[in-house]
C-alpha cells in the first residue's frame, strides 16, 4: 500500500481561452423583432425570457453580443445567424 | 370565406393557402432571389475540388445592396478576414439559401387551394419568407424612422411598398402561427 503522492501543481478546473471572440447581431429596419426572437431561440436553445432581452438589446442599443467562444464557434455562430438573415459580425471581445 | 395565409392545425401542421395574385408575386419575388443568389461561375478560376468542399476562391464582397444584405460581411472592420470567410462559407451559404427558395417554391399551393406544412419544413418557409422582405426592403429603402406605410409619389416605389407590408402580414402571420 502506498501513499498516493502530495499534488505539488494545481490545475486550474476552468480554462478561460485566451482570445475570447463574440458574434454580435446589429438592428436593421427589416427583420421583425419576434423574428429575431425566434431564431435565437431556435439556433442558440437560449429561453424566450433571454432571447426578447437581447433581441430588445438589438434593437433598442443598435447592437448585442449574443454569443462567446473561439473564433471558430463565432464563425459558426454568424454563419448561421447570416442563413437567417440577421446582419451578425464577429470581433475579439 | 376565405381562409388567406397560415393556419395551425391540432397535428402541428400549418394548412396555407393563398390568391393567385398572391402566389404570382411570392413566385416571381422567390425565383429573383434564387436568380441573386446564384453563384457566377468563373471558369478560369474555379478549382472543382475547392468547389466540391464550398470553397470558392473568387468570392468578393457583392456589389449589389441586396444580395450584400443576404451575404453580409462577418468582420466589420476586417476587410481582409471578411473576404477570407466569403471564400469559405459564402457558396455554402448561397446553396443553402437557393435550396430553401427551391424548396418553398416547388411546394406553393394552387391558388385558393390549402396546403399542408410539416412542421419540419417550417424554418424553410419562414426564412425564405425573411429572405424576400429583405431583398425587397433593401430594394425598396426601407428605414426605421420612416413610416412604411408612407407613399412616395412614385408609383412604383408605392407598389412595391404596398407588397412589402404584404410580406410584412405573411411572415407575422406564420410566427403567430408557429407560436401559437
Amino acid at each position: 500500500m502506498s501513499i498516493a503522492p502530495m499534488q505539488t501543481e494545481s490545475f486550474p478546473t476552468e480554462t478561460k481561452p485566451d482570445n475570447p471572440w463574440v458574434c454580435i447581431v446589429w438592428n436593421d429596419p427589416i427583420n421583425l423583432m419576434n423574428y429575431v426572437t425566434h431564431v435565437f431561440m431556435t439556433y442558440f436553445k437560449y429561453s424566450k425570457e433571454k432571447a426578447e432581452k437581447l433581441m430588445l438589446q438589438v434593437h433598442q442599443d443598435g447592437k448585442s453580443v449574443v454569443s462567446t467562444g473561439s473564433r471558430e464557434e463565432m464563425e459558426r455562430d454568424v454563419n448561421a445567424m447570416h442563413s437567417y438573415g440577421l446582419w451578425a459580425t464577429l470581433q475579439k471581445s | 370565406m376565405k381562409n388567406r395565409g397560415f393556419k395551425k392545425q391540432q397535428n402541428g401542421e400549418i394548412y396555407f393557402q393563398l390568391e393567385a395574385l398572391e402566389i404570382a408575386l411570392l413566385t416571381s419575388m422567390i425565383e429573383q432571389i434564387i436568380s441573386l443568389l446564384t453563384p457566377v461561375t468563373n471558369s478560369k478560376n474555379s478549382d472543382p475540388l475547392a468547389q466540391m468542399v464550398g470553397i470558392d476562391q473568387t468570392a468578393q464582397k457583392p456589389d449589389d445592396d441586396v444580395v450584400l444584405r443576404l451575404l453580409p460581411d462577418a468582420y466589420q472592420d476586417d476587410k481582409e478576414a471578411s473576404n477570407e470567410f466569403r471564400r469559405f462559407t459564402e457558396r455554402s451559404l448561397r446553396e443553402l439559401k437557393i435550396k430553401r427558395a427551391q424548396f418553398v417554391l416547388e411546394n406553393l399551393p394552387e391558388p385558393d387551394k390549402t396546403i399542408s406544412i410539416k412542421p419540419k419544413d417550417l424554418e424553410s418557409w419562414l426564412t425564405v419568407l425573411n429572405d424576400v422582405r429583405l431583398a425587397l426592403g433593401t430594394r425598396v429603402g426601407i428605414s426605421e424612422v420612416e413610416d412604411e406605410e408612407k407613399l412616395s409619389g412614385e408609383e412604383e416605389i408605392d407598389h412595391a411598398r404596398d407588397i412589402y407590408s404584404w410580406l410584412t402580414w405573411l411572415q407575422s402571420n406564420l410566427l403567430e402561427e408557429m407560436n401559437s
